[in-house]
């Protein structure tokens, strides 16, 4: 495709109304940071993060050992958030199509092809059936699950903007119900300051503790350039970061601590019933699952497209795959799913941030040296769909680096098996691209990139 | 009580559908029915499996 052909597509896609799954957002649909900051603090809010922050909440020495994991948990994914946002702001592109730089023009297929958020949808919706289905056992929470599944599609068919007016109705309600948690807790005896003296039963370690934090959100995380590439400077996607998804994460996860040290309950259902916030606490997860659930299905719809493209030649509608992860969650929801979460989450945390390393490494240390894999300099000023980037098929030191990078996630017996996995798939993955450029392995794209100039000069 | 289940889901997918068509954009004003029909008929018909099939 050359640079008229890129143009062209570039148009089709605005004329088209998508949120540009195959092309870079153009300068003039760039956001505000504050829209920006709006979504991710929607998007950050999780109902997992309540269940997380009573567990911490309950489960170290002190109340102040917790909050101080919250925060070093919260700021190191504000860190990784932050990065990732950066990328997707450089070039423009959402996390799968920014791969195409580190992974190559039909290397792009792996980190495109994860259809993990679509579990992450259905699981989602199971928990919160089951929540409903617990406060009104009248109605099978089947029906809950078909009902929700359909209700929670409905912004993510119709578009972007949509998501945005969502997230402004969620910021009020998530922010008022966690206050008004706190003033309840702050009305029985003792009130807050009563529960920094209180004691309990130490489970976690501070290292333990962090690690279960960081481990709620690395896999969202390595996937921010999905949001950041329509943010108009990496300044704006910093603020965003930490406003939106810093100050989103701590007001849910801090409230769950709080919540759960005063009720000293690691079940949430019980630490609302305790707070007598039942109704309020179910409006709260009604949002928190509607913002979740579409942020899930709208990361599917934009990487799933790509990756069918470059496999089948086809285009496929962003709304498409909204309404296959929706009908997919029709079908399986009721199905008792919610129980299969933990072993679901663990999978995300091994294989996700792995994806992701790869292309920050690429990103912030490869394509800034001689060594990087496409031969080129500035490789990511090159606009995506360029013939300069697109004659780059496929990246093969992204294999061992995805291999082995699994495999320490997996499998090494300390540490916080996403932070391990993001590490050592960096670590693998500059030492086999120092290797392959040393026994020539890339010089088959240098040469490449010599042809190309030569055809553009005559 | 299937019986009440079942209002319950036809209601809640005919109030569903119903907002769809009025908030889509006019442009695709057909496809937004035909997709909505055939939600309508996979809820029902994924509801009768279940509850048929799978029963608590």
């Amino acid at each position: 495709m050359d640079t008229n052909n890129a143009e062209i597509s570039e148009k089709k896609a605005t004329m088209s109304g998508d949120d540009f799954p195959n092309v870079p957002v153009p300068k003039e649909y760039r956001v505000t940071w504050h829209q920006l900051t709006f979504v991710w603090f929607g998007a950050a809010m999780v109902a997992q993060l309540y269940q997380c922050g009573v567990t911490i909440g309950t489960g170290m020495e002190t109340l102040s050992l917790a909050l101080q994991a919250i925060f070093w948990g919260a700021l190191f994914l504000a860190v990784f958030v932050g990065l990732n946002g950066v990328i997707g702001q450089a070039t423009g592109c959402n996390a799968a199509l920014s791969g195409t730089y580190a992974y190559g023009s039909k290397g792009v297929v792996i980190p495109g092809f994860h259809i993990a958020d679509i579990g992450w949808f259905v699981v989602m919706i199971a928990i919160f059936a089951n929540i409903m289905n617990t406060l009104i056992p009248q109605i099978d929470i089947r029906v809950f699950s078909i009902l929700f599944c359909y209700l929670f599609m409905t912004n993510g068919y119709i578009g972007f903007k949509q998501m945005v007016i969502l997230n402004k109705v969620a910021f009020p309600v998530l922010a008022l119900v966690s206050m008004y948690g706190l003033y309840q807790v702050n009305s029985l005896p003792g009130g807050i300051s009563g529960l920094f003296e209180k004691t309990f039963s130490s489970t976690f370690t501070m290292g333990a503790a962090i690690t279960a934090i960081i481990g709620t959100w690395s896999a969202g995380a390595s996937r921010a350039a999905d949001y950041f590439r329509f943010a108009r400077s990496s300044k704006d996607t910093l603020i965003s970061s930490f406003l939106g998804f810093f100050g989103g994460f701590i007001l849910c996860i801090g409230c769950g601590a709080i919540w759960g040290a005063a009720s000293e309950s690691t079940d949430i259902g019980k630490t609302l019933v305790m707070l007598n916030m039942i109704t309020l606490g179910a409006i709260m997860f009604f949002v928190q699952t509607w913002t979740t659930g579409e942020h899930s299905a709208y990361i599917t719809s934009t990487a799933l497209p790509l990756s069918i493209e470059v496999m089948t030649g086809k285009k496929i509608h962003r709304r498409y795959i909204i309404l296959m992860v929706g009908a997919i969650g029709i079908m399986i929801g009721g199905l008792s799913i919610q129980n299969y979460y933990v072993p679901f989450i663990s999978f995300l945390g091994y294989v996700i941030p792995v994806i992701g390393a790869i292309v920050m490494t690429d990103y912030f240390i490869l394509a800034k040296t001689k060594y990087h894999w496409s031969g080129h300099e500035k490789f990511y000023s090159i606009p995506v769909n360029s013939q300069d980037v697109q004659h780059h098929i496929f990246n093969p030191a992204t294999v061992p680096a995805l291999l082995i990078g699994m495999l320490l996630s997996w499998k090494l017996p300390w540490g916080i098996p996403a932070v391990n996995g993001l590490i050592g798939t960096a670590i693998v993955y500059i030492l086999f691209s120092l290797l392959f450029h040393k026994i020539g392995v890339y010089q088959k794209e240098v040469e490449r990139n010599a042809i190309f100039a030569n055809q553009e000069v005559s | 009580m299937d019986t009440f289940n079942y209002l319950v889901l036809a209601g809640g997918l005919i109030l569903i559908s119903g907002f769809w068509n009025i908030i889509g954009p006019k442009e695709r004003k057909s496809e937004t029915r035909f997709v909505t029909l055939g939600i309508f008929v996979l809820g029902m018909a994924v509801y009768f499996l279940q509850s048929t099939f799978l029963p608590h």
